[in-house]
Parts: C-alpha cells; structure tokens; sequence
C-alpha cells in the first residue's frame, strides 16, 4: 500500500516542488494552498503524514493541527511544520499537539525533508523512484 | 561735522593711523580747542584779577591773532584736513604761550602749564616727526624766553633754574606722555588688527557657508561624541530631515546598514581608528524607502593627531545604481543569449568535424575547420568581453580562499604538459622554493592567470622549453614563465598590457586570440595586490613575471566584525593567531 | 552495452545538440526540458548519468539535484553539472551534494564538454 502524504503549502511554486519530490519517494501526494482547503482534502484524502508551511500570515494553520488531533482516530497523526519563523512560541505549540516534527527552511533543504518523510513512515529503500502505474 | 566725517571714512582709518595716535582728527581738534578756550578765559580772569601788573595789550593782540589764525584754518578744508599743516595750530599756540608768557611777567608760569597740556595732547596727537618737531620748537621758544625775557621779571640768578625746570618738565612730560601715547596705539592696533581679523573671518565664514550650501552633496561635521555641529543645506534635503540636526547623534539622522542590512557605523570607526572611509555601498532605510548612498568620511585631526571628530561627506547615487544595475544586468543578458547560438554553431561544427558517418572532401573539412576555429574564438572573445566589462566597472568579485601557489602551478603544469607536447614544445614546472607562504586570493582566477600565460607561452613558440617557475621574494610569491619563442620588441613589451594590443610580430604569427587576455590578467593579478611585468628579447623568447603577496598574518584582533571576509584557519602549519583577510 | 545519458536542460536547441554529439560517440541518450521532467524519465528509466543544467523553471536544478541525491534509489546516479552559472557557492553547494562534476557552460567548447563527460562515467 502506498503511502499517502497531504502537502499544506501556498506558494505554487514551492507546492510543486514538494510535491515532485514527494511523488519521487513513490508516495502518493495530494496538495492543498491553505488552512481550510487543507482540512477538506485531510478529510477526503486521509494522508498518512502531513506537511504544514507556517507563514507569516499565520492564517490559524496551528489550529488545523488542534482539528487533526480532535478527528479521533488521527490523534498521532505525524505532521511535519515547516516555517521560516524561528519562533519560540511554534515550537511550543507544535511539542503541545505531539507527534510533530519541526523544520527550519532556511536551514533544511529539500533533501532534509525527503530524509525526515522517509524516515518518519518508515519508507524502506526500493519504493522511490519507481515508475508508477497509472 | 557729519559730512566731513564721512569723507573721512574711507581713508581716515589710514590717515589717522599716519597722523593721529589717539581719536581722530575731530577729537584732536576739540581737545586742542578747549585748551585754546580755557587758556582765552583764564587770560581773561587774570587781566581783570591782575591787571596793573601784565601786559594786557600785548595778550589782546596775541588772542586776537590767534583767533584770526584759528578762524582761517578751521574754515578752509585744505589747510584743515591737510596732514601736512596738522601741526600747524600746535607751532601758533606755542607762540602765543610763549608771548602770553612774556606778557603775564611775573605770572608767566602761569601760562606755563600750557606747554604741558599742549605736549601731553600732542603726544596722543601726533605723528613722532610733528611730536618731535613741536616738542623741540616748545623747548627753543621756553628756552629764548628764558634767555631774552625772563631777566626783565626775575632775579638772574634764578633764571638757568628756572630754564632747566621749563626743559625739563616738557622734556619728562613729552617722554612719558609719549611712552603711554605708544602703548595705547599698539593696544588699538591690537583691537583693530582682532577686529578686522574678525570682521574677515566673519566674511570668509559667511562665503564658505555659501559655498557649503551651493554643494548638492549633504556634508555633516561631528564632534568626538559623534553629534552633529555643521550641515549644509543638501545633507538636510537629501535626508529628508524635518527636524533640528544640530546636536543630534549623526546615527540618529543618518542610519546606516550595509547591504545585508546590518546597522554599521562607519563614523565611530573613523574616530576612533583616525582613518578615512569611503563607500559606495552603504544605504539608508526610511520606512519603505531605500536610499544607496556615496559616503565618505574624514577625521578632523586635532594637536597631537587626536582625532576631534570626522566630516561625512555623502550623495544619493540610488539612480546611478540603478542605471549601473541595469547595465550590468544588460551586459549578462545579452552575452548570455550571444552564447546559446555561439554554443550552437561551434556544437554542430564540432558534430560535423567528428562524426565519423558524414562524408565531404578535404575542402569541405577545410573549411568546416576554420569555422569551427571561429566559433571557438567568438566564444572566447564574448567570455573576455563579459570580463573586461566587469574590469571596467569595478564589478569583478573575488571569491578569496587560502591556497599554496605551488598547487596552481602544478595544477596548470598537468593540464597543459601534453598539450605542449602535442605541438612539439617542453613544458616544466621548477620549484625552487618549497616553503612558500600561502596566498589569499581567487583560486580560479589565479588559475586563469597561470593558464593564459603557459597559453600564450605555447602559443607563441615554435620549438624549445617553457619553464614555469614558482619562488619568493620579499613577501610575495614569484611565479614566472619563460619561453625560447619569438619574443618581442622593446616597443611591444610597453604595451602588451594594453586592450586588443597585439605585438607586431604575434599578429602575423596567429591570427588567434581576443588582444584581452593580458589585460584581463594584469587587471586580476593588480587587483590582488600583485604584480605583472615582462622581460623579453625579439626572437630569442620572453619571461612573464607576476608577483603575488602573501596572506597577512594578524593575531586576533577581538573586533566586532570579523564576520565578512574572515576564512575559518584551514591551514595545518601551526602560525600565531588565526589568517585574516588582507584588506 | 552503451552508457545511458539523461540530458536535462530548458533550452530545446541545447538538449538537441548535446543528444546528437553524444548519440555520435556513442550514448544512449535522452533528454528532458526540466526537473519534474527528468524526476519522472528517471523512474521510468534509470541512467547512469545525469547531465544537469541549474537554471531552469518550475523547479530549481539544486532542488533536482538534491531530491535525486536524497532518494536513496537514485543517490548513485552521477551527475554532471553542465550551467551558465560559475558561482563559487553554487559550485561549493553542488560539490556538497556529490556531483561528479561541475562544467561552466560559457568557459568550455564542445570538445571540453564531452571529455568531461567521458571522465565522468569513468569515474
């Protein structure tokens, strides 16, 4: 069975790029721009792991956390933050919900964040970069 | 009075310098005048109180005559204001007193105290030539009454006392009077020399102030504590300052970051340090505004070379940035698209020369050859272009790093041996030094320099050995390369260094080659703080020097910017203190 | 058996002149116009060398290049860097990250290229 990842992230291009590199882990991706559009797609999608952007905005992203771990049977749904923001108080908030990992962008590239998906579902080696079908 | 002082204004302050010590010509008169009018009412008191007893006709006659002189004089301008006749009224008093004198018989010395009035005015009064001259005419005429009249009224006996008590009060009168006559005249000398000194510097203020304000550069001056005590009108515009400067922190009115936008303070450091700093790439940041500034900062050096504070000069050059940005962006540009095609043409071409299925004949192969050849020169000529623009523009960067020099030569040595041997030339590679400093500079661009060198070297030989040789001198390594080939002419090597020159001779001999590549390598090695030259000799071969200096070593300063530039030490030798970048 | 080559670069001129020269010494050759292009031709079909410009749009050549060399399937994979760009930090970054090599476009001919290239499979 595939594993199934939910990507919450607005900048297009950036979306695009997790979700290239997602899809080349094997994994099966699904993207959503913002908060709201994320939980909707949460519902229907029912990924095994997601990845949240905090932004400035800070548009209640950290909520849709809170909503995630309410849904019951999710409550140790791993998510993985990804900010720009070294904030303090995130951090705090992020260790509060559990099971959360925690990634500076400008210190981690893409290939950091490969590294964490992978070994957070425990992906084992064979299933990248195989040709999917379909 | 009015007028007459006024036509005095212009020359009087000289005039009264050359004649008078003390007041001025109107002064002089009055004092002169109520000495005339007070000797006119004692003479008369005398000759109601005494009158049997002196010569009252004899006084008439001479207040009469010297009324009428003193009329004549006063109202004719020429003989008044005529510095010649100054002493003029002085010499008829003298005379009249003395007269008076002969006239007031035994109360002549009454009359006397006359002369000392007279000589103590005159001493205030008059030019010393007109002092002395009235001073010795005073002394002949007590003297003649003395001699001739006096008998008439006194004993003889007294008479050479009474002479040598005339001589000599005048003469003590006439010195002293004379002496603090001179010290008052140098302390108004004194005051007038301060206050025209001041008068000027007030004026030469007042003209460089102009000027400051006419600058379209902003211009601040700081004291020690780095507050603002001079602005000109340009700094206040430029800023957009809308508050009083004066007194104000120069930081709070200018503050500066650097183009990470980090708040720097150049001014401090120019205090402190006494060194003068200058950029172009420092910017003010005002809300949403950014402004890129010109600064540049002098100490004010005060006794003892402590500095006493610093003059920031400064302009907004946001626009020529901008435009400088734009053109350098233009110049990427369109050598960027200039090179897609060139890759292209000199791709297919190379295609075409190496595909083993294509046929043509040896003309067609010529050809193709030469093209080929072409591309690849274009390719060139755009590479260097890009570079001398850069060059140009004080735009080239250096990624400086710590590497041995030797590693560059030997590295350049590997890459071109077999190319040497391909057309039948020798290349070496002699260390003569084995412990040679390292050097901090561009490692690719030093490379460059050692490449297009042994380039040119084999280039331009026909046959023998090219030697490259690595040692020091002084602080510095000296990288040479010699070649036997056909060297060049004294005329050349003046200006081999040139844009585009070609020596004569290497022009007919290849017609490859974009003329910039010694330009471009002068320009990398000068900006390292090196040194190119050449020695060579027509048709027995030349020898490239460059001279780069070595890496300088300064224990740790602890400074609060060792940040930008400052390598990490990955040198293995065991040195004191750490390798920091050389300014 | 000849080498398999994939060619990722945006510009079609370039991706074809690179395909036919080293289809002529030899390559089993193919190309894609960007990185999701080549994420995808690789999982279809491994090479065993990368020729990878940097600057292309969608997704940045770095980030291909770091996505390659994180998946473990394709972490072996060499990869050539062929790119206008000559930044040192680019190169350090690249270097970083395990390229086999790193060709400034603007400073080599087609001849320089292609014994890079060669040197690269060998190694």
């Amino acid at each position: 069975m595939t594993t199934k990842v939910l990507v919450i992230e607005d900048d297009e291009r950036t979306r695009r790029l997790y979700k290239a590199a997602m899809a080349f882990q094997g994994i099966n991706v699904s993207t959503a721009a913002n908060a709201s559009a994320g939980f909707k797609k949460f519902l229907s999608f029912k990924p095994d792991l997601v990845i949240l952007d905090i932004m400035l905005s800070g548009d209640g992203e950290m909520n849709i956390i809170k909503k995630f771990r309410e849904h019951g049977e999710t409550h140790t749904l791993p998510v993985i933050i990804l900010t720009d923001l070294k904030d303090e108080s995130i951090r705090k908030e992020a260790s509060i919900l559990g099971a959360c990992e925690y990634l500076v962008k400008s210190e981690n590239s893409i290939g950091d964040l490969i590294t964490k998906v992978r070994t957070i579902l425990k992906i084992e080696v064979g299933q990248g970069a195989k040709q999917t079908k379909k | 009075m009015e007028a007459r002082e006024k036509n005095f204004v212009v020359p009087s302050d000289v005039q009264n310098e050359e004649q008078f010590i003390f007041g001025n010509l109107k002064d002089i008169n009055l004092i002169t005048a109520f000495a005339a009018f007070s000797a006119v009412i004692i003479t008369m008191i005398a000759m109601i109180l005494v009158p049997e007893r002196i010569d009252r006709n004899l006084i008439v006659y001479v207040l009469l005559g010297t009324s009428i002189f003193l009329a004549i004089f006063l109202s004719n301008e020429k003989l008044y204001l005529n510095p010649r006749f100054s002493y003029f009224p002085d010499t008829v008093f003298v005379t009249a007193v003395t007269i008076n004198m002969y006239a007031f018989k035994e109360f002549a010395d009454f009359y006397f105290i006359y002369y000392i009035v007279l000589i103590a005015v005159d001493a205030f009064a008059l030019r010393m030539r007109y002092f002395i001259f009235i001073t010795i005419y005073m002394l002949i005429a007590v003297i003649s009454y003395n001699v001739f009249f006096a008998s008439e009224f006194f004993p003889s006996s007294i008479i050479p006392a009474k002479a040598l008590m005339h001589v000599y009060s005048i003469v003590i009168m006439a010195v002293v009077m004379r002496f603090f006559a001179s010290k008052a005249l140098s302390e108004r000398q004194e005051k007038e020399k301060i206050r025209r000194l001041a008068e000027n510097t007030l004026s030469a203020i007042k003209n460089l102030r102009a000027l400051i304000d006419n600058i379209g550069d902003g211009i601040f001056a700081v004291d020690e504590s780095r507050n603002i005590y001079t602005s000109n009108t340009a700094a206040i515009s430029i800023l957009g300052w809308k508050k009083a400067i004066i007194n104000r922190q120069i930081n709070e009115v200018m503050p500066l970051r650097n183009q990470d936008m980090d708040i720097v303070d150049p001014v401090l450091k120019v205090i402190e340090t006494g060194k003068p700093f200058k950029s172009s790439e420092l910017i003010i940041k005002n809300d949403d505004e950014e402004m890129k500034l010109y600064i540049n900062i002098a100490p004010i050096l005060g006794p003892m070379n402590k500095t006493q504070g610093a003059i920031v000069i400064f302009r907004d050059i946001t626009k020529e940035k901008e435009i400088e940005e734009q053109r350098m962006e233009f110049v990427a540009v369109s050598s960027h698209e200039l090179r897609t095609p060139l890759t292209i043409i000199e791709g297919y071409l190379y295609n075409i020369l190496n595909n083993k299925k294509l046929k043509y004949d040896e003309e067609t192969k010529l050809f193709m050859e030469k093209a080929h050849k072409s591309a690849k020169d274009l390719q060139n000529l755009i590479t260097d272009l890009l570079d001398v623009s850069k060059i140009e523009q004080n735009k080239i960067s250096f990624d400086k790093g710590i590497f041995d020099v030797s590693d560059i030569a030997k590295e350049v040595f590997d890459e071109y041996e077999r190319k040497a041997k391909e057309v039948r030339l020798k290349l070496t590679l002699n260390i003569k030094n084995k412990k040679i400093p390292k050097i901090n500079m561009d490692r690719a661009r030093i490379k460059e320099v050692f490449i297009n060198l042994v380039g040119n070297a084999i280039k331009y030989s026909d046959k023998g050995t090219i030697e490259i040789c690595v040692d020091k001198i002084d602080r510095s390594a000296l990288v040479s390369v010699k070649d036997s080939g056909i060297g060049m002419s004294d005329e050349d090597q003046k200006f081999i260094f040139n844009k585009f020159y070609r020596a004569e001779n290497w022009r007919t001999k290849t017609k490859s080659g974009t003329g910039l590549g010694l330009y471009i390598t002068k320009a990398i090695v000068e900006n390292h703080k090196g040194k190119i030259w050449v020695d060579s000799k027509q048709g027995v071969g030349s020898t490239f020097f460059v001279s780069l200096p070595f890496a300088k070593r300064i224990a740790r300063i602890v400074s609060h910017d060792t940040a930008k530039g400052t390598k990490k030490s990955n040198v293995k030798s065991k040195e004191l203190g750490k390798l920091v970048e050389s300014i | 058996m000849a080498n398999k080559i994939l060619i990722v670069d945006d510009d079609v001129d370039l991706r074809e002149l690179y395909k036919t020269t080293l289809q002529n010494e030899g390559f089993d050759v193919k190309t894609a116009e960007n990185g999701e292009d080549a994420l995808s031709q690789i999982m279809q079909d491994k090479p065993e060398l990368i020729v990878l410009d940097i600057m292309m749009p969608k997704i940045h050549g770095m980030d291909t290049l770091d996505i390659i060399k994180a998946t473990p399937e394709t972490k072996a994979i060499k990869v050539l860097i062929l790119s206008a760009l000559s930044d040192q930090k680019m190169m350090d970054r690249a270097k970083e990250l395990g390229v086999v090599d790193y060709v400034v476009k603007s400073q080599s001919d087609m001849s320089t290229v292609i014994d890079h290239i060669k040197e690269a499979l060998k190694a």
